[in-house]
C-alpha cells in the first residue's frame, strides 16, 4: 500500500470524528426539549385547590393542600358540657362526702365511744389481770432463796431483841466473872461465847428451815394467784371480743349506709358526666357537618377537575416524547453510518503499516515515531 | 563518989538486921544501923556473907574479834535452869564487848550459852540469825515440856532441845502463828516475840507480843507450837488463846510486867496493880475456866525479874520494897506484907534512883534462906533473911556490896542445891559458896549498932573495955573494932585474926582465947576503950578472904557517969 492509502485512512477517521460530534449535539438538543416538556407538564398537572360553602360556613382546600374548615365548635354546647362536667365533679365530691359522712352518725359515734371506753376498760383490766398473773407466775417460778432470806431476816429480826438481851446478859455475866477478855481457839471466844453462839446458831437454823417452808408455801400461793389472774384476764378478753363484734356490726351497718349514699351520689355524678360528655361531643357537630360537605365537594368537583388536567397533560407529554424519540432515532442511524465509514479508512491504514514492517522490519508508525 | 563499973553484954548484936525505920534511940541492939556483906548465920548471929566464888573457868564462844581489840568484858545477862529429858541444864545469855587499848568500844557479840556438863565452862549454843540480837540481854528463858524456850523482844522464840543448835520455834512442824487479839489477823511478825514468859499449868503464858503488854498469849496444852488461831474450833486440839487484861486494871490502865503461877492462881503483875486469875487449869476459855478472882491496887512489880515464888508465897518488888503477895491478899492490908519494912525508906529511894529498873531483880535462895534484892546497876543488894521475921515484923535485912552479877539462880538437882550468879565481870558463872571471893578479891563485912543508951539514956558512959567474941573457921584475916558516941565511930582498933590450931578450953597468950572445935573457933578480942558519951556506937569491920566471920557477942565494960 502506498502513502495515499495511508492519507485516505486518516481522512476517513477525521470525518467520522466530526460526524460523532454532530450526533452528540443532536442528543443534547433532544434532552433539552424533553426538559422543557416536563416543566410544562408540571404546570399543567398541578392541584389548583377548591372550596365548599354551606349554611354553617365556607371551607376551602388550598393548592398546597392546606384546609380551612371555616366552622368552629358550638360555644353553647361547650358551655353546657363544662357545666355538666362541673356538676359531675360536684356530685362525685358529694358522693365522697356522703361516704365519709356515714361515719359521723352521732348515735353511731356515741355507741362507738361507749364501746371503745368499755374496750379500754376491759383492756386495762385484762392487762392488769395478765400482768398480775405474769407477776404471780414469775414469783411462783423464781428461786425461793431470796424469799427465804427475806423471811429469815424478818424472823431473825423478830428474835434479835431477845438475842441481844441474852448476849448482853451473857457479856455482863462474863464481866462479872472476869472472863470477858478471854478468847480460846477451841471456841473463838470463851466457852460461854461458844454456847451463846451455838444457841444463836440453833435459832438461826430453825429460822432458816422455817423460812424455806414458808417461802415454798408462798410460791404455791403465787402460782394459784397466777391462775386466777389469768382466768380474769381471759374473761376480760372474751368481753372485749364481744364488744369488738358489736362494734364490727355497727361499723358494717354504718359503712353500708355510707356506701349507699355515696352510690346515689356517684350515679348522679355519672349522669352529669354523661350529659357533659354528650354536650362536649355536640359542640363539634357543625364542624363535622362542614367537613362532610367539604368531603363531598372534594370527591366530586375537585377530583373531576384534576382528572381533566391530568388527561390533557398526558396527551401533551406523549406527543412531545414521540417527536424527540423520532429525532433521536434518526440521529442514531446517521451516526452508525459515519462510524462505518471511518472504520473502513482506519483498517486500510493499519494494513499498509503492517506490510512495511513485514518487508523492512520497521513499521511506519515506528518510523513516524522515530522522526519525532 | 566513984561510979561503979558495969558490964553490959550484947548477945548476938544486930541479928535482926538493919533497921532504919524505927527511932535509933533506945532501939534494941539486936537491930543494926549498918550490916554490909552480912547475913544472919545459922545460929542467928550476924556474920559475913559467903563469897561470890568462881564456878566456871572458861568460855566457849565463837566470834571474830575486832582487829584492834585489846580487852574484852564478858557478861552473863540472864540465866535459867530446867530439865530436858531428865537432864538438868543451865542456860544463859552472854555478851562479849570488845575494847581497844584506849578503852574505846569496838564491838559487842551476843550468845545463847549453857553451863557445860562438868560445870566448868560456859559453852555457846548456836542460834539462827536474830533480828534483834541485843534483846538477848533481857531474855526470858523458860523450860517447858522437855524443851528450852528463849523469849526476847523483837525475836521469835528460840527453841533448844538439849542438843545441837537452837532454832526458831516458828520453824517447828505444825506451828500455828498467833492471831492478834485486836485485829483478829496475824501478828506483825507471826511470832510470839514477847519477852515475858511463864510456863505453868501445862501452858506457856507470854506477853509483850509486838510490844503489847495488855494481852497474854497462852499456848495449847503442852504444845508450844500452837497459839491462838482466831477460829472457833478449826483445830479442835488447839486450846491456845488470848487473855486481854486491859479491861481489868483497877486503876484503868497498866501494863503487864510478869506472869507468875502460884497456888492454882495465875498472878498477873502490872506495874502498879496485880490481877489474880483463878482456875487456870484445863482450857482457860472453856465454860468455868479461867476467871479474874481478885485484884490488888497500888501494888505492882517494878521489874520483870523482880518476883520470885518461894513455894509458899510470891515475893515481889514494889516501889516500896519487897512484898509478900500471900500475906497481902490474905490480910488485905498492904503494910503487913511489907518484908522490907525495916528499910522501907532506904529501899524505896534506891529503887527510885535506879535509872534502869530492869536491872533490879529478886532471887530466892532457899538453901541459904536468903532473898536477894539485887541492884545490878551499882552492884549492891538488899538481902533478907527468910527464916523468921524480925521483931518489928519486917524481915531481917542486910546489905551487900560488890555484887558483880546481873542475875542469880538457885536450883537443886540430885547433887544438891546451888546458887549461880551471872557474872558481869568476865567470870562466867559464879557460885555463892565459901568465903573465897573470885579472883582473890577481899570483901569487907561491916557492922554498926544503932546508938545504944544501954538502958540509961540520960547517963554518960565511959567505956573501959570492949570484948568482941567472934566466930570464924580460922583463916587469917584482919578485923577492925570500932566505937564512938552519938552518930560517928570515932575510934577503932585493928586486930589480926590468926589461923590457930584451936583446942578445947585452952588459954592463949596475950589475953586472946579460942574456944570451939577446930573448924569454928570462938575468938575473943579485948579492946581497951576511951571516950565518953550518952549514946554508944559499936562496930566491926572485917576483911573476908577465905574464912567465915560471925559476931557472937560484945561485952561492954563501962563506967556510968552522972545524969
Amino acid at each position: 500500500m502506498g502513502w495515499l492509502d495511508i492519507i485516505s485512512g486518516v481522512g476517513s477517521a477525521a470525518a467520522g470524528y466530526g460526524i460523532a460530534e454532530d450526533m452528540r449535539g443532536v442528543g443534547q438538543d433532544a434532552a433539552n426539549q424533553m426538559g422543557e416538556l416536563a416543566g410544562q407538564l408540571t404546570n399543567d398537572t398541578a392541584f389548583k385547590g377548591y372550596g365548599v360553602t354551606t349554611g354553617l360556613g365556607t371551607s376551602t382546600v388550598n393548592a398546597d393542600g392546606s384546609m380551612n374548615v371555616g366552622v368552629g365548635p358550638d360555644a353553647g354546647q361547650a358551655a353546657y358540657a363544662n357545666s355538666m362536667q362541673g356538676n359531675a365533679m360536684n356530685n362525685l365530691g358529694m358522693s365522697n362526702q356522703m361516704a365519709q359522712m356515714g361515719g359521723f352518725n352521732p348515735a353511731y359515734m356515741q355507741a362507738m365511744g361507749v364501746m371503745q371506753g368499755g374496750m379500754q376498760g376491759l383492756g386495762a383490766q385484762q392487762n392488769n389481770s395478765f400482768a398480775a398473773s405474769q407477776q404471780a407466775m414469775q414469783n411462783a417460778m423464781q428461786g425461793t432463796a431470796g424469799r427465804e432470806q427475806d423471811i429469815y431476816n424478818r424472823m431473825m429480826g423478830m428474835q434479835q431483841p431477845g438475842l441481844d438481851r441474852a448476849k448482853t446478859a451473857q457479856q455482863a455475866n462474863e464481866y462479872a466473872m472476869g472472863r470477858s477478855g478471854i478468847r480460846g481457839s477451841a471456841f473463838g471466844g470463851t466457852g460461854e461465847d461458844a454456847a451463846m453462839a451455838k444457841a444463836q446458831f440453833d435459832a438461826q437454823n430453825s429460822a432458816s428451815v422455817a423460812a424455806m417452808g414458808q417461802a415454798q408455801t408462798e410460791m404455791m400461793n403465787q402460782a394459784g394467784m397466777a391462775g386466777q389472774f389469768g382466768q380474769m384476764g381471759g374473761q376480760m378478753a372474751g368481753l372485749q371480743n364481744q364488744f369488738g363484734t358489736s362494734m364490727g356490726v355497727l361499723g358494717q351497718g354504718q359503712a353500708q349506709l355510707g356506701q349507699g349514699a355515696a352510690g346515689l351520689m356517684s350515679q348522679n355524678a355519672q349522669i352529669s358526666g354523661g350529659l357533659g360528655n354528650q354536650a362536649y361531643g355536640n359542640q363539634f357537630l357543625p364542624m363535622q357537618q362542614q367537613l362532610n360537605a367539604l368531603q363531598v365537594g372534594g370527591t366530586h368537583g375537585a377530583s373531576m377537575a384534576q382528572t381533566g388536567q391530568l388527561s390533557g397533560a398526558g396527551y401533551g407529554a406523549q406527543l412531545g416524547l414521540g417527536g424527540i424519540q423520532t429525532q433521536a432515532n434518526m440521529e442514531k442511524a446517521a451516526s452508525e453510518l459515519y462510524g462505518n465509514v471511518f472504520g473502513s479508512g482506519m483498517n486500510a491504514l493499519a494494513g499498509a503499516s503492517g506490510n512495511l514492517k513485514a518487508n523492512t522490519g520497521v513499521g511506519w508508525l515506528d518510523k513516524l515515531v522515530s522522526y519525532l | 563518989m566513984a561510979q561503979p563499973h558495969v558490964d553490959i553484954t550484947l548477945t548476938a548484936p544486930g541479928f535482926q538486921g538493919i533497921n532504919t525505920e524505927d527511932s535509933p534511940i533506945n532501939q534494941d541492939y539486936s537491930f543494926a544501923a549498918e550490916a554490909t556483906n552480912c547475913v544472919i548465920d545459922q545460929f542467928g548471929r550476924i556474920g559475913a556473907r559467903k563469897a561470890f566464888a568462881t564456878k566456871t573457868s572458861s568460855f566457849s564462844l565463837t566470834y571474830t574479834p575486832a582487829a584492834t581489840v585489846d580487852s574484852t568484858v564478858t557478861k552473863v545477862h540472864r540465866l535459867s535452869n530446867g530439865a530436858i529429858l531428865g537432864q538438868n541444864y543451865v542456860v544463859c545469855t552472854v555478851s562479849v564487848t570488845e575494847y581497844n587499848d584506849l578503852g574505846a568500844f569496838l564491838a559487842v557479840h551476843y550468845f545463847l550459852a549453857k553451863l557445860s556438863a562438868n560445870g566448868s565452862a560456859v559453852e555457846e549454843i548456836a542460834t539462827p540469825a536474830l533480828a534483834s540480837p541485843d534483846a538477848l540481854v533481857n531474855a526470858d528463858i523458860v523450860f517447858f515440856n522437855d524443851q528450852c524456850l528463849v523469849f526476847t523482844s523483837g525475836n521469835g522464840p528460840l527453841l533448844w532441845t538439849g542438843t545441837g543448835a537452837a532454832t526458831y520455834l516458828s520453824g517447828e512442824a505444825g506451828y500455828q502463828a498467833p492471831i492478834d487479839a485486836a485485829s483478829q489477823s496475824l501478828t506483825a511478825t507471826d511470832e510470839i516475840n514477847g519477852d515475858v514468859a511463864t510456863a505453868a499449868y501445862g501452858r506457856l503464858w507470854v506477853t509483850g507480843v509486838d510490844g503489847d503488854y495488855n494481852n497474854i498469849f497462852y499456848s495449847s496444852l503442852l504444845d508450844p507450837t500452837k497459839w491462838y488461831d482466831g477460829s472457833a474450833g478449826a483445830l479442835p486440839t488447839n486450846t491456845a488463846g488470848i487473855i486481854d487484861v486491859s479491861e481489868y486494871w483497877p486503876q484503868g490502865k497498866d501494863r503487864i510486867v510478869n506472869i507468875v503461877a502460884h497456888n492454882n492462881t495465875l498472878v498477873v503483875f502490872g506495874r502498879s496493880s496485880i490481877l489474880l486469875f483463878g482456875n487456870p487449869q484445863g482450857d482457860p476459855a472453856a465454860v468455868g475456866g479461867l476467871y479474874l478472882a481478885d485484884s490488888v491496887v497500888r501494888l505492882g512489880l517494878i521489874s520483870r525479874d523482880g518476883v520470885v515464888s518461894t513455894g509458899q508465897d510470891i515475893l515481889f518488888l514494889d516501889d516500896t520494897g519487897v512484898r509478900s503477895l500471900g500475906r497481902t491478899i490474905q490480910e488485905q492490908a498492904i503494910p503487913v506484907g511489907d518484908l522490907t519494912a525495916n528499910v522501907r525508906k532506904d529501899i524505896s529511894i534506891k529503887i527510885k534512883e535506879t535509872s534502869d529498873q530492869s536491872t533490879i531483880s529478886l532471887s530466892y535462895w532457899p538453901e541459904e534462906a536468903l532473898l536477894v534484892c539485887l541492884f545490878a546497876e551499882d552492884s549492891t543488894a538488899y538481902v533478907l533473911e527468910m527464916r523468921a521475921p524480925s521483931s518489928s515484923g519486917g524481915m531481917k535485912v542486910s546489905q551487900w556490896t560488890g555484887c558483880t552479877f546481873e542475875r542469880a539462880l538457885s536450883f537443886e538437882d540430885e547433887d544438891g542445891a546451888e546458887v549461880l550468879l551471872a557474872s558481869s565481870d568476865s567470870q562466867g558463872l559464879l557460885q555463892y559458896a565459901g568465903h573465897a571471893e573470885y579472883g582473890g578479891r577481899v570483901y569487907v563485912m561491916t557492922y554498926t549498932t544503932n546508938p545504944l543508951a544501954l538502958g540509961q539514956s540520960n547517963t554518960l558512959k565511959f567505956p573501959k573495955k570492949f570484948r568482941y567474941i567472934l566466930v570464924s573457921d580460922g583463916t587469917e584475916t584482919t578485923a577492925e573494932f570500932r566505937w564512938g558516941f552519938g552518930s560517928s565511930l570515932e575510934y577503932s582498933k585493928s586486930v589480926s585474926i590468926e589461923p590457930t590450931t584451936t583446942s578445947y578450953w585452952g588459954i592463949a597468950e596475950w589475953g586472946i582465947a579460942q574456944y570451939g572445935k577446930s573448924d569454928a573457933s570462938f575468938l575473943r578480942y579485948d579492946v581497951n576503950a576511951k571516950g565518953s558519951g550518952v549514946y554508944l556506937l559499936l562496930g566491926l569491920r572485917a576483911s573476908i578472904q577465905g574464912a567465915s566471920m560471925s559476931l557472937q557477942e560484945i561485952n561492954v565494960n563501962t563506967l556510968l557517969g552522972r545524969n
